[in-house]
């Protein structure tokens, strides 16, 4: 400890600067990702009158009426429910193909393993359009057009590759020699799936899941493409404000806010799994 | 109790490697085996082959009396006992313990008396309810060991159980172990490394080296009489000296106890290099490079004026006698002399 | 003799695969197959439909507004990839120094993240509102003149890039502040001990180490941000005058406003082909520096 007090003050000021300026910039970040959500969350709980005041307000007095006002509006409301939905079947259904997808891949042996892998990261990689437009006839033809189910499926392609990445790393981390245990026991690979896997990853599984349910829930391409009026999901139902851009920003900004709100609350829940979750897609993808 | 055999069995993996080779082993029924050998010997893919995790390229697998190569791990009837212990992490010693009779669709009521009776012949009555990170090493331990018997297997199988354990503890249940074959009279194959634990733990010991069967013999044969340099040099520590026999016995005399040719390999165990004259045959003076002194013996690193080095065990006594940098005398018991071809390694008579 | 257990076992595994198999082919390999004979046609969705050969390529190849759109779209990705490269990884080593727990600060940070792209450009219109909007606000307090952002052709596509920007530098800061805190300690300290300074020490063992990590961040943002849609659809819609026109926009309003579906197919598998190259080349200059090593 003496040695440092003893150095020049210059070496000691070189050491605190680089500290101090890393808080500012941290700083400065944390209020540039912030700004913008207050902003619209302000503007949200203007009145129409303040909302469009020259110069903008910083104090004002809030008002629900723009909220309230969202729970009138069908359209917006029928959206919201409509993604509930699709979400849940998107991630019902990641969920039950990938985990049986994910333990072959990584504890038996699948021929062609190479290929999937391939396949996987192909579908995980093209442009949305590229499947949407030959789905979009496909979908007139056999009636999934515009249907939870047929939207949900149509995630599939994107969801499915996150997921059997994400859960093959999950169950790599569990002992290969358990596996041979349970077999000696007498377990089959189903039984070793849904009695020791499933149970030892449960916290792997949820952030799949999340995952999956943030993507879904924020997805545009693939609905604009596939859906009309019945399964329309809320990122399209915050689109159809996008005309009332000069004219009524509180309806606008009260719809983002909605829209956003879930998923900013898992952001808080489960912040922990998210970034485990990303980090693995990102290494293994 | 079931005999198990195999009848020349190779085992190839991937690209045609040959790691085992016409291996030919019978475990007596009943019997303790130990699988000793250095670590790439194939002593744990020869178990995993009767476990049936491993599958058998050419050659049978005989388990009491039936061909077994078929047959998937569970019709095998055996339990194992893994290095790791592989508890089932998401279950708790009750549920380990019980999940293979579950699986065979036992009576619960018959479950709950077995588990019972297991928990309390290893004294785990008051982990049941514990998670398997809830459990010490040693207690782990026991659980594996409980899981494997609680079936009542027709074999059970060990590999290197006790290698996670601190000495202390390996000691414990090296004792254990033993104990419970015994009261149970269990088949058994049990794969280490650690050549004591094979010295004893084994009824009998099948030594290994690169896929190939060394030898086979109760712990004592394997010590008096190994067959090759390779079994010699792996049983006992600290190791057999090997040296070829001019430079050891340039000048000693032959005579009706001793006629080693020129060109032999001479094997010699530390115990049996006496320092002093007490032995029978006199073989001249080594100089001492080195002593490490245990406590209760030491060991004394000698080269020979042939310039051969060889080790020697004494009692705490030799202390004053000799030290580092002076010559001593040695002395052997012809009879304790190991002969040995100086190409292939066989043992001659 | 193990033939049977064998090919057991594989039927097993196969039964494990085959909903994912069977999701996949329904969801990838049928639209690009059907895409594929789409895209040699004139189909208008209805009842037109003539086998036309690679003339929609042809076409495509000739055309002054499908090179404008790739060049668009190729600005747009590579400037917000850079932009949120070095951004984010800058973040990220500054974070990884703060002596206090970060988590509160990863999550705060991590907000945009959360948030769909089509959200994020209805956010940005009124912020970026050239009368209203608060950022011509701050700028008029700064001494800059206001700024049209998306009404004007110079400004638009910038405008977009900063909105990516903002919405997507998390994601870069969060991969690489976990593969900072993951990097072993004892390289480190024995530079420390050796005597390296931290500029050193981060230049010459840090990045060395991170190398790897950081290219696939960059293939990541360069594959997502050459597909971008919701931001441009949601913000200028390709406009003013194609100056923000990207791929994706420009084949949805070819598909559903000019029913060109043949026409769409062709410039999406043409763009399926550049996204393919670009990322094999990436990950090329990534396996190469790890022989290197």
């Amino acid at each position: 400890m003496n040695f440092v007090f003893a150095l020049p003050r210059a070496v000691r000021l070189g050491r605190r600067l680089p500290l101090a300026w890393a808080y500012v910039f941290t700083g400065a970040m944390v209020l540039f990702s912030l700004f913008p959500v207050y902003w619209v969350l302000a503007t949200a709980l203007k009145t129409k009158r303040d909302g469009l005041a020259n110069p903008p307000l910083w104090l004002f007095d809030p008002t629900a009426a723009n909220f309230l006002k969202l729970w009138t509006h069908d359209t917006f409301k029928y959206t919201f429910l409509n993604s509930v939905i699709v979400t849940f079947i998107g991630v019902a259904l990641s969920l039950a193909i990938a985990i049986p997808a994910a333990y072959a891949i990584v504890r038996m042996k699948v021929r062609g393993r190479n290929i999937v892998g391939i396949w996987l990261i192909l579908a995980y990689m093209l442009p949305e359009f590229l499947f949407v437009l030959p789905m979009f006839s496909l979908y007139q033809w056999t009636g999934l057009y515009d249907t939870h189910v047929g939207l949900a499926l149509m995630y599939q392609v994107h969801v499915l590759p996150l997921s059997i990445w994400l859960l093959s790393s999950f169950f790599r981390e569990i002992n290969p020699a358990i596996d041979e245990a349970a077999r000696i026991e007498g377990a089959t690979h189903f039984q070793i799936l849904t009695r020791i896997y499933i149970p030892c990853t449960m916290p792997g599984m949820g952030a799949t899941a999340i995952l999956n349910t943030i993507w879904i829930w924020n997805e545009l391409a693939i609905a604009i493409g596939l859906t009309f009026s019945r399964a329309q999901t809320v990122t399209l139902g915050v689109t159809s404000f996008r005309g009332y851009t000069a004219l009524d920003w509180g309806a606008m900004t009260a719809a983002s806010i909605i829209a956003i709100i879930p998923m900013l609350l898992f952001a808080v829940v489960a912040q922990k799994h998210i970034v485990k979750g990303l980090t693995l897609g990102a290494v293994k993808g | 109790m079931s005999e198990i055999q195999f009848h020349n069995a190779t085992k190839r993996f991937a690209g045609n490697i040959e790691v085992i080779r016409d291996l030919n082993l019978r475990v007596r029924a009943g019997e303790f085996m130990v699988l000793v050998g250095p670590s790439g010997c194939a002593k744990s893919t020869t178990l995993r082959m009767i476990a049936g995790l491993e599958t058998i390229s050419s050659g049978d697998l005989m388990i009491g009396g039936a061909r077994a190569n078929d047959l998937s791990p569970a019709e095998r009837n055996v339990s194992m006992v893994f290095q790791s212990y592989a508890l089932f992490p998401n279950m708790s010693v009750r549920e380990n313990l019980s999940f293979g009779l579950k699986l065979r669709r036992t009576e619960p009521a018959i479950i709950g008396s077995e588990v019972n009776r297991v928990a309390s012949m290893l004294g785990l009555d008051e982990l049941l309810d514990r998670k398997p990170r809830q459990l010490s090493g040693g207690q782990a331990q026991r659980v594996a060991l409980g899981r494997a018997m609680i079936r009542k297997p027709a074999a059970f199988l060990f590999d290197e159980p006790l290698s996670n354990l601190d000495a202390e503890l390996r000691v414990q249940m090296r004792g254990e172990i033993s104990q419970m074959q015994r009261d149970l009279g269990t088949t058994t194959v049990y794969v280490t490394h650690d050549q004591v634990e094979a010295m004893t733990m084994g009824q009998r010991i099948a030594v290994m080296n690169l896929g190939r069967l060394m030898q086979v013999g109760a712990p004592i044969e394997l010590y008096e009489s190994p067959t090759n340099t390779f079994v010699a040099g792996f049983i006992g520590s600290p190791r057999m000296n090997l040296l070829p026999a001019e430079t050891l016995l340039a000048g000693v005399e032959a005579t009706g106890l001793l006629r080693p040719r020129t060109g032999t390999l001479l094997g010699i165990r530390p115990e049996h290099v006496i320092i002093g004259s007490r032995g029978e045959i006199g073989i001249g003076t080594a100089r001492v490079n080195r002593m490490e002194d245990l406590g209760h013996e030491v060991l004394v690193h000698l080269s020979t004026h042939q310039g051969a080095t060889l080790t020697a065990r004494a009692s705490g006594e030799i202390r004053g006698a000799v030290a580092p940098g002076k010559e001593a005398a040695l002395s052997i018991r012809p009879d304790r002399i190991h002969m040995f071809h100086p190409d292939t390694g066989e043992r001659l008579l | 003799m193990s033939l049977a257990l064998k090919s057991v076992g594989n039927a097993s595994a196969l039964w494990f695969v085959l909903p994912c198999l069977l999701a996949l082919a329904l969801t990838s390999l049928y639209p690009v197959g059907f895409g594929l004979a789409v895209s040699l046609t004139n189909w208008n969705w209805g009842t037109q439909l003539d086998f036309i050969g690679m003339s929609n390529y042809a076409t495509l190849l000739t055309d002054a507004e499908f090179w404008t759109v790739m060049r668009n779209t190729l600005v747009f990705a590579a400037s917000a990839t850079a932009i949120e490269i070095l951004l984010g990884f800058y973040l990220a080593v500054q974070v990884d120094k703060l002596a206090i727990r970060t988590d509160l600060i990863r999550a705060l940070i991590m907000l945009p993240l959360m948030m769909s792209g089509i959200v994020v450009a209805l956010m940005s219109k009124v912020m970026f509102d050239p009368f209203l909007g608060i950022v011509n606000q701050f700028l008029g307090a700064l001494g800059l003149g206001p700024s049209a952002f998306y009404g004007a052709a110079a400004t638009a596509m910038p405008s977009i890039v900063a909105v990516d920007v903002w919405w997507q530098t998390a994601f870069v800061f969060i991969i690489m502040l976990a593969g900072l805190g993951s990097l072993p300690t004892d390289p480190i300290e024995a530079a420390r001990v050796e005597g390296a300074s931290e500029f050193t020490i981060f230049w010459r063992i840090k990045l060395p180490m991170l190398r790897s990590l950081l290219i696939t961040v960059v293939i990541i943002r360069a594959i997502d941000t050459l597909k971008v849609f919701d931001l441009v659809f949601g913000t200028t819609g390709g406009g003013p005058a194609l100056s923000t026109e990207v791929v994706q926009t420009f084949v949805y309003r070819t598909a559903f406003s000019y029913l060109q579906i043949g026409k769409a197919m062709a410039t999406m598998i043409l763009f399926s082909i550049l996204i393919l190259g670009v990322s094999i080349a990436l990950q090329m200059f990534q396996r190469r520096g790890e022989v290197d090593r």
